[in-house]
Order: structure tokens, then C-alpha cells, then sequence
């Protein structure tokens, strides 16, 4: 009996070896760990996916790390991954101040980190950080809402994640145009996390409060869609404007069937893949990096929505 | 009421004021006002750049009508020497120069006819984006703690090309005025080359009588 469970102790510990072992197999280079802020938004999904796929093209073990939008277990995932001395760290953070600190961990521990999308306040933790120029998107979009209301009428703003630098980088470049017009006033701003349902939530008692909006300008597409659902089961689809931001297929669609009006395009795959891409010319020497990449966004208006549609 | 009761509440008390005291409450409406970082005075910046360092990359600018006749014979070559681009982007971004004759005010733009031959537009209304700031090639992302504050050198160039430049010009504008301008234009090297290009006007000055 004693034996019995002294062999089924060595059964249980080899396991984790054997597994690691067959893991590195597969992996002619190395293992890289994709973290993700959530992947229960399909964009993130998509994000954290296609960084993985190419990472395994590239000739690595990738691993996907959910961190669900909570700081606590994203600081967990990197507790694991220096443990376990993954060779690199694709991350998509889910807090601009608060995840500086896992970097620098990594950092410290030898493992580079290559920031996807969203951005850490720092300069040199990340080897460089591949974004969105959602600032510059978002000046883009407040022109074409300018000229779409020529210049007047009341509107509301309903924010991502307050904690999350994108949410202000697309919030005040767009203010940025759009405060320049006095005839154009915002009624009413509130978050509603980058959710769908929340948006439509939001919404609603917004147009309790303001039922004589003319626009709605919404940080991601999603709260966009879900912002308009409420719009038209308030009866007023034909008279309130709404603006996403994203390029989301669903927004597409609804901007070519004449719902949505406008949106901006960004392209994850792009730079899911070319984090992955960077973080391989990294491990093989390069060393030239700037701190920041920006990847250009486009407007997409009915004008030019067929260009991006399958 | 008990004294334990009494007791519990106090203490209860005691926790919920402990735990307001330790939260930093703020409006949305204060975080959209709070333009960049603390340690970062776009003011300042922008100030230093336009007085110091803009004034000899604006002497660089490539003449108009030269440098679109370059963009159709030689795409390549005009771009790789006369433009700045930002990261991943096919969004290019030119300074310009030239002289030429105020042909009509429109509600967004001045139509400029230069060298008698080449039309262009000087943006009065929508002067927005990065083409100033991008098409100088003076400012790097790397110095910069976030794209915050390095899209806020942006608006703020902006709004002083817009309140030291293109205001005062508008007051002695009339069709026939001849000027001279240096400005900046952004061209996407996947699209077809506007016509008439559209310039974000950074040095105008009437050249009438001269």
C-alpha cells in the first residue's frame, strides 16, 4: 500500500514535467504568453488569437492568458509566466498606470514585453508598445460629425472604461474638434465599460432624460450598437445620429444598411501579428525600437464603407 | 437603543468615513478637462518648438508647384525626400511653400492660385490633425509618456496656427491679394493626389505692392 502511493506521488509529479517537456517539443524557439485584458469581448478575442497564431508560425509555443479585466489576476498571470520563464510577453493591459509594475517584473526577470493596443504609462518598460492612434482616429471622426450635424445640435458621449487610456485618448480627440463649434452641445456623458448591453442600458435612460438629442458619439463600437438598438426602440433611428469607433463587422454592416453613421477603422490583426513578428526580431538581436509604433485608423462613413466590407 | 448597539454603529461609522476619506473621487467631467500628464506643459512645448525650432524647418519647405509635379512624375522619390510619416501609417505629411493670388473664400478653405498654373486651398475652418506637427519632423514620440501628450502638441500647434496665423490673415483677405505661404499638407500615398491639395497654412504673409 505504502509503495502503491509512493509510486502514485512520483506518477503525480512527473506529469507536470513530461507535459512541459512535450509543451517545448513543439516549440523550435521558445514559448511566448499572450495576455489579454478580456476575452470576453470579441475584439480582444480576435487580438489575442491572431498574436498567438503567429507566434506559433514564428516557430514558438504561444499560451493565451486571460486576465479578465481585473488588474489582480493580469499581476497573477505574470507571477506564472516569470515562473515559468516564457521567452516573451505580448500584453494587452487592462490598466494604464496599474500594469507599469507586471512590466517592469518581466523586465527585471529578462522576459521583454510587447504592448498590443491598449497603453502602459511608460516609457522604456515594454520594449515598444504597437497602438492605435485612437486620438487621431477620434479627430477624424469629431470632423465628420461636425459636418454631419453642420455644426449644431445637442448630443451625448458614452465612455469605455474609465481607468483605460484609450477611452480618454478617443473621448478628447474628439473634443478636441468637436468643442471648437459652440453650436454643438453634449448633454449627458457616461461610461458604460465597452459593453454592449450596458450601452443600451445607458441609453435608454439618457433618452428619458435628453429626449431631443440629435447625436450620440460612442468609444467602441459595440456601446455603439447598443446605443442605437435603444435609439430605435425609442422610435427615433431617423433622427439620432450615432458614432462608433472600432470597425467592428457588425458596425460595418450597420453603417452600409444605414444605421450607424460613422466609425473608425482599426486593424488588430495587423497588430496582434506584427507584435508577435517584433518580439521574434527582438529574441534574434534587434535592438532598435521605438518606444511607441502608432498604426493609423481610418474613417469609415457610407461614403467608403463597401471598401471594407467582404 | 443598547450600548452594544450604539457600539456597532459608532464603529460602522467610523469604517464608512475611513473608507470615503481613502477614496480619490472625481467627476468625468474633471478626467475629460485634465488635458495631459502632470509633469508634461504642452504649453511650454509648443511655445519652445514654434518660437525656436519651427521657424528653420519652415525655410526647408518644398516649393508647390515643383513639389506636386514631382509627386506625378516620381511618387517615390517625393516622398521618401519631402515627407514625415508616424509608425505604421500610409499617411504622409508634407511642409510646402509658395506664392500666388487669393482667388475666392469659401466657408471652409481660401482658394489660391499659385504661379498662375496650380490650384490649392488653405484650411480656415477644420484645422485639425497632425500635419503640422508630422510634417516638421521636429517631434519624436520618444519623448512623450503617453500618445496623450503627444496628440496635445498637436491641438495645441493647431490652435495657435489657427488664433497667430490664419485669424489675422482672414481680416485682410479679398480676392486678388497676393501672398506668400508656407504650409503643411498630408497625402495619401494610396489614394490619388488631391486636387487641389489642401494646406494648413503655418506662415502667411500679403505680398501686395512688393
Amino acid at each position: 500500500m505504502r509503495r502503491n502511493l509512493v509510486l502514485f506521488l512520483l506518477l503525480i509529479m512527473t506529469v507536470p514535467v513530461l507535459m512541459c517537456c512535450q509543451r517545448n517539443r513543439g516549440a523550435e524557439k521558445g514559448r511566448m504568453a499572450v495576455v489579454i485584458s478580456t476575452l470576453n469581448n470579441p475584439w480582444f478575442v480576435v487580438l489575442g488569437e491572431s498574436a498567438a497564431a503567429k507566434a506559433r508560425e514564428l516557430g514558438y509555443d504561444a499560451v493565451i492568458y486571460d486576465s479578465q479585466n481585473n488588474s489582480a489576476r493580469e499581476a497573477e498571470h505574470f507571477d506564472n509566466i516569470i515562473a515559468m520563464g516564457y521567452d516573451a510577453i505580448l500584453f494587452n493591459p487592462t490598466d494604464a498606470d496599474g500594469s507599469v509594475g507586471n512590466v517592469l517584473r518581466a523586465r527585471e526577470a529578462g522576459i521583454p514585453t510587447f504592448c498590443m493596443d491598449r497603453e502602459i504609462n511608460s516609457r522604456d518598460a515594454a520594449v515598444t508598445q504597437l497602438l492605435s492612434d485612437n486620438f487621431t482616429g477620434c479627430v477624424k471622426l469629431g470632423q465628420h460629425f461636425v459636418r454631419e450635424m453642420n455644426q449644431q445640435g445637442t448630443y451625448v458621449e458614452i465612455l469605455g472604461l474609465v481607468g483605460d487610456n484609450n477611452t480618454w485618448n478617443r473621448s478628447r480627440g474628439f473634443h478636441s474638434v468637436v468643442d471648437e463649434f459652440p453650436g454643438l452641445r453634449m448633454v449627458a456623458q457616461q461610461s458604460a465599460d465597452f459593453d454592449r448591453n450596458m450601452a443600451m442600458e445607458v441609453m435608454e435612460s439618457m433618452l428619458q432624460a435628453h429626449p431631443d438629442i440629435d447625436a450620440v458619439f460612442a468609444g467602441n463600437d459595440a456601446m455603439a450598437l447598443g446605443a442605437y438598438q435603444a435609439v430605435l426602440a425609442a422610435g427615433k433611428a431617423d433622427e439620432v445620429k450615432v458614432f462608433g469607433f472600432d470597425g467592428s463587422d457588425d458596425a460595418l454592416r450597420s453603417i452600409d444598411a444605414g444605421r450607424l453613421t460613422a466609425t473608425v477603422m482599426q486593424f488588430p490583426v495587423m497588430m496582434a501579428e506584427m507584435s508577435a513578428v517584433l518580439a521574434d526580431e527582438y529574441l534574434n538581436g534587434r535592438t532598435d525600437f521605438d518606444s511607441r509604433t502608432p498604426v493609423e485608423v481610418v474613417l469609415v462613413t457610407r461614403d467608403n464603407v463597401s471598401e471594407f466590407l467582404d | 437603543m443598547s450600548k452594544k448597539a450604539v457600539n456597532y454603529l459608532a464603529g460602522a461609522l467610523m469604517v464608512v468615513v475611513v473608507i470615503v476619506l481613502s477614496l480619490d473621487i472625481h467627476s468625468l467631467d474633471r478626467e475629460r478637462r485634465r488635458p495631459v500628464s502632470e509633469a508634461f506643459d504642452v504649453e511650454e512645448y509648443v511655445e519652445h518648438l514654434w518660437e525656436n525650432r519651427l521657424p528653420g524647418r519652415l525655410e526647408e519647405a518644398a516649393e508647390l508647384s515643383y513639389l506636386l509635379e514631382l509627386l506625378r512624375e516620381d511618387p517615390d522619390e517625393a516622398f521618401d525626400n519631402y515627407s514625415h510619416k508616424l509608425g505604421i501609417s500610409n499617411t504622409h505629411y508634407f511642409y510646402v511653400s509658395g506664392s500666388g493670388v487669393v482667388d475666392g473664400i469659401g466657408e471652409e478653405t481660401v482658394t489660391v492660385t499659385v504661379n498662375e498654373t496650380v490650384t490649392t486651398e488653405f484650411e480656415t475652418t477644420y484645422v485639425f490633425g497632425n500635419a503640422v506637427r508630422d510634417g516638421s519632423g521636429l517631434v519624436d514620440i520618444d519623448e512623450f509618456l503617453n500618445m496623450m501628450d503627444f496628440n496635445m502638441v498637436s491641438v495645441y500647434l493647431n490652435r495657435k496656427v489657427k488664433s497667430e496665423v490664419i485669424e489675422p490673415f482672414m481680416e485682410e483677405l479679398e480676392p486678388g491679394t497676393r501672398v506668400w505661404f508656407t504650409g503643411a499638407a498630408e497625402i495619401n500615398r494610396l489614394h490619388d493626389l488631391p486636387d487641389p491639395l489642401r494646406i494648413i497654412p503655418i506662415q502667411i504673409s500679403v505680398t501686395d505692392g512688393e
